[in-house]
């Protein structure tokens, strides 16, 4: 109903019982738009430099070497691909969740403009060779404190909005919400802490194990709170809306959100199972990330559970056929992430391309076709038009999943040899592969195969920019803000 | 449990309350980052020292901060772990008390090339000039990209003695005086792998280039570690 | 229709189905299904594995340390190496066992092979000298006979970057490579690096 103008003078009740306020829509619109944008820049780069791999003539000079642009692949679509998208997730529903326009335009274009401004800072520091090394968090300083003074505006902002709502209660996409805000917030400024030699660069005030130790605690938890809680939020907003079925159980919401956020945090140090690290510390972080296979699932169970009785519907509607392999690729590597942090199957794993693979079922699985699904479903609600081509969103949605399978399998496969090539000992008890470059050579094929994956998946991605041109040319030219109505209450 | 999530339980009067939430919320993630970080500082024990572990050199600290900007970490990892296989293709696993002077730890997550934290000494200098110039030239199958620019760009010298003072006040212990003669110390060191490069053939002039603080660099990694093992091999 | 007018078609009243009331948000209702079993006792069983875990490797010990598995697998390393040696008596290291590697073609054509793919990057393609010694003429930094050659491929010359090949060349493997380096004296091939060392004639 909020699509439609206020309701006509007929049935408006007498204007001092009822309330009358609009959703500001264009800042979910603008961030549509970036989303869209800055996923084909970020996922262009990750195909250049999947090609750098095999083809090492790709590293294109000084400043477009792998070294280089893979943090500007992984910034981009972390920050700027994935980052955007949960922004218009979170602009569009808490408005409508807490019955109330954001509280303040002007933060919400602060927000906006600040951090594509941010977004751009990093495309061209990071291949200058401006960065403090440490992964997902490698733009400098100036950067850092940037992002540091947009997130506490967009906190704010989003905070006073929940203020001023109109519901009594927060609906448990809100609390996934509040625990991406305050989490994002609380990592990166821990993880940022340095002294500055010169503009930039500077130096983390913390040394060798410590740096380790907070450096996964950020890296894992940028996992956990930029990839995985917002985008259960925006589960648990546009799922039941597209299935048009309610939630499948409330009491797994406020299980499985409290274990999450509370669990997550201690996961980081599988990322340095057998280092230096402590070994007190890495067993933490295997048994905490092994209690937290069913907190994640819960999150999945929440999804599928919900389409019960709306399974037909998936026939016809890309958007749920995007949600189901989003969540099934959540629930996916939700499991595997726990092995992979048993040290065991991690003595295997790790340093290898089986990583590569984990990370990217999450991502281009779980992240992106949450996002692909959302901007489905938005498009013809913001745009107040059609979607261009149903057959062309199918299209995408096919070429993305076999792009995506292939990317993974290539890279399970890859990995694993490589690892049981580096311990490989022969009959004598000396090494099988004492080359280091016999096990590279081995995989190089495998990489082939994962760019011709991951063009696929940039296809798609092409695919859906083509369809939102074409549904937005066909946009009225005015879409002015919807109103809304409900009796005045007095609020608490 | 009941009566904390049953439909008007205390979970749905909290779900009123976005600022306990979030306090709530706020306790509950900070529990696991303390509990794993505190001792890691406070418990010493945790990181043994080791008496040979010594500060970079100025000029190894510029090849530090070189190895950082061309972002050699995305593919080599400097931590071999405790198993076999990785002691008998790189040599002893990575001990905490060896990287208690770098700031960032540069341990890595992925291992495109092979591990670096023992590569000091297993090459000449002129073998690392020649294998950044064209990694092909001295490991034909080699996926590497050239770094031949190292050759050619000008190091910064003069930025070496606030480096030390910054790298200082975060802990590491370099004292006034080796700040002062920060940039001669680098100088004299780039001389001397530049005369070795140009003795073995290699090219000349090198003395102001980039290249010789990042071989200065690799040239050093292991070498403290090897230099405890032989001291207690001697006791 | 109005995509944005969607409402959950309400379940049978009273059917444990039924949505629970109050629960609506922007028209997005809730069920209080109960927590399927399963998902129930996996989380306490993963619950329960941590202090299992964590008492079995850093209290009770029914758990191997990293040092521990280490120190094992070592052993375990140490012991299939001894059984191999014992069932294939290596051939002796002498000057004479050397010389019918150096005298017999076939093998150091196979040390050719070994060269090209190890050596190379060093010592030039058609051992020239690059950033290692000329091997084709004769002068030697570490002596010239058929042993001198083997213990220096076998060891290295840490000091002057040549790396030790024990690890990954076996010792027939190394006498081949001696084989190949004797084939080369006196091949001047082009760009070749100066003399170093003594001269042995």
């Amino acid at each position: 109903m909020e699509t439609k103008a206020t309701p006509s003078a007929a049935t408006r009740p007498a204007p001092s019982a009822v309330d009358v306020f609009t959703y500001d829509e264009k800042i979910v619109r603008m961030f549509v738009l970036a989303t869209a944008i800055w996923g084909f820049v970020g996922m262009l780069v990750g195909v250049l430099i999947a090609l750098q791999l095999p083809f090492w003539p790709a590293n294109l000079g000084e400043y477009l070497t792998f070294g280089r642009l893979r943090p500007l692949h992984t910034n981009a679509v972390i920050f700027a691909f994935a980052g955007n998208s949960i922004f218009a997730a979170i602009y569009y529903s808490t408005q409508r969740l807490c019955k109330t326009r954001m509280f303040s335009d002007a933060m919400s274009r602060i927000h906006f403009w600040g951090w594509q401004a941010i977004i751009v800072a990093a495309a061209i520091t990071l291949p200058m060779g401006f960065t403090t090394s440490k992964e997902y968090a490698e733009l400098e300083w100036p950067v850092d404190v940037a992002i540091a003074v947009v997130w506490v505006i967009f906190a704010v902002n989003f905070f006073m909005t929940l203020k001023q709502r109109r519901e009594k209660h927060m609906y448990v996409a809100i609390w996934f919400y509040i625990a991406t805000i305050i989490t994002v917030a609380v990592l990166h400024i821990g993880n940022s802490l340095a002294i500055p030699v010169s503009l930039f660069k500077s130096y983390p005030i913390y040394a060798g194990v410590q740096d380790a130790m907070v450096q996964w605690w950020y890296g894992h938890n940028a996992v956990a709170f930029f990839l995985t809680t917002p985008f259960l939020g925006l589960m648990y907003y546009f799922l039941p809306k597209a299935a048009e079925r309610p939630v499948f159980s409330y009491r797994l919401s406020i299980v499985h959100f409290w274990s999450l956020v509370f669990i997550y945090i201690w996961a980081g140090p599988h990322h340095l199972n057998y280092t230096a690290l402590p070994e007190w510390a890495t067993t933490l972080g295997m048994t905490f990330s092994v209690m937290l296979w069913m907190p994640s699932w819960g999150g999945m169970i929440n999804g599928l559970f919900t389409l019960r009785g709306a399974w037909h519907k998936l026939r016809d509607s890309v958007v749920l056929k995007m949600f189901v392999i989003g969540i099934t690729f959540y629930g996916m590597s939700t499991f595997e992430g726990p092995m992979l942090s048993v040290k065991s199957v991690n003595a295997l794993s790790h340093y290898t391309d089986w990583t590569i693979g984990h990370v990217h079922a999450g991502a281009l699985g779980w992240n992106g076709f949450m996002t692909f699904g959302m901007i489905y479903w938005l498009l013809p609600r913001l745009w107040r038009t059609k979607l261009w081509s149903q057959r062309l969103a199918t299209t995408h949605f096919w070429i993305g999943t076999i792009g995506m399978l292939l990317y993974v399998m290539a890279m399970y496969s890859s990995g694993v040899t490589q690892g049981l090539m580096w311990r490989a000992f022969d009959e004598a008890g000396r090494l099988l592969y004492p080359d280091f470059m016999e096990t590279v050579v081995q995989i190089v094929p495998m990489y082939w195969v994962r760019l011709i994956g991951g063009t696929l998946y940039l296809t798609g991605v092409i695919l859906m920019g083509i369809n939102m041109y074409q549904t937005i040319k066909s946009a009225p030219k005015e879409l002015p803000d919807p109103s809304f109505a409900v009796p005045k209450v007095a609020t608490a | 449990m009941k009566r904390f999530i049953k439909t008007d339980g205390l979970h749905r009067k909290l779900e009123g309350w976005p600022l306990v939430f979030t306090i709530l919320v706020t306790i509950s993630i900070l529990v696991g980052g303390v509990v794993e970080f505190v001792p890691l500082v406070l418990v010493k024990s945790n990181v043994p020292r080791i008496a040979t572990v010594k500060p970079f050199t100025p000029l190894e600290v510029a090849g530090r901060d070189l190895y950082i900007r061309e972002g050699c970490n995305n593919c080599h990892s400097q931590m071999v772990r405790p198993f076999r296989h990785e002691l008998e293709r790189y040599g002893e696993y990575g001990k905490p008390g060896e990287t208690v002077y770098e700031h960032p730890f540069l341990w890595g997550s992925k291992r495109t090339g092979p591990d670096l934290s023992r590569v000091g000494g297993k090459y000449p200098n002129l073998w690392h000039v020649r294998h950044m110039q064209d990694p092909r030239s001295t490991s034909p199958r080699s996926i590497m990209p050239p770094y031949a620019w190292l050759l050619e760009k000008e190091l910064d010298f003069d930025i070496l003695p606030t480096k030390l003072r910054r790298l200082r006040a975060v802990g590491v212990p370099y004292s006034d005086e080796e700040i002062a003669r920060a940039v001669a110390d680098a100088q004299a060191q780039a001389r001397a792998i530049a005369a070795d490069v140009e003795a073995n053939k290699g090219p000349s002039g090198l003395e102001n280039k980039e290249i010789v603080a990042l071989v200065a660099f690799l040239q050093r990694l292991g070498m403290d570690l090897k230099a405890s093992t032989q001291a207690q091999a001697l006791h | 229709m109005n995509p944005n007018e969607a409402k959950p078609t309400p379940s049978p009243e009273g059917s444990p189905d039924a949505p629970m009331q109050g629960h609506s948000y922007d028209g997005i209702q809730e069920y209080d299904n109960p927590m399927p079993g399963w998902w129930v006792w996996i989380f306490w069983a993963t619950v329960l594995f941590a202090p299992f875990y964590i008492l079995g490797v850093h209290v009770f010990g029914y758990i191997d340390t990293y040092q521990e598995d280490l120190a094992q697998s070592e052993q375990e390393l140490a012991e299939m190496r001894a059984a191999y040696a014992e069932a294939h008596p290596s051939l002796q290291i002498d000057e004479a066992s050397l010389q019918k590697y150096v005298e017999d073609p076939a093998m150091a054509a196979a040390g050719a092979q070994l060269f090209a793919a190890n050596c190379a990057s060093c010592h030039g393609a058609e051992g020239q000298g690059l950033i290692g010694p000329n091997l084709t003429d004769k002068y030697w930094i570490h002596g010239n006979t058929n042993v001198d050659l083997f213990n220096v491929i076998t060891k290295g010359v840490l000091e002057k970057g040549m790396p030790p090949w024990e690890s990954v060349f076996s010792v027939e493997e190394r006498a081949q490579l001696v084989a190949f380096i004797r084939s080369l004296e006196g091949t001047n091939p082009p760009d070749a690096k100066e003399p170093q060392g003594e001269l042995y004639e």
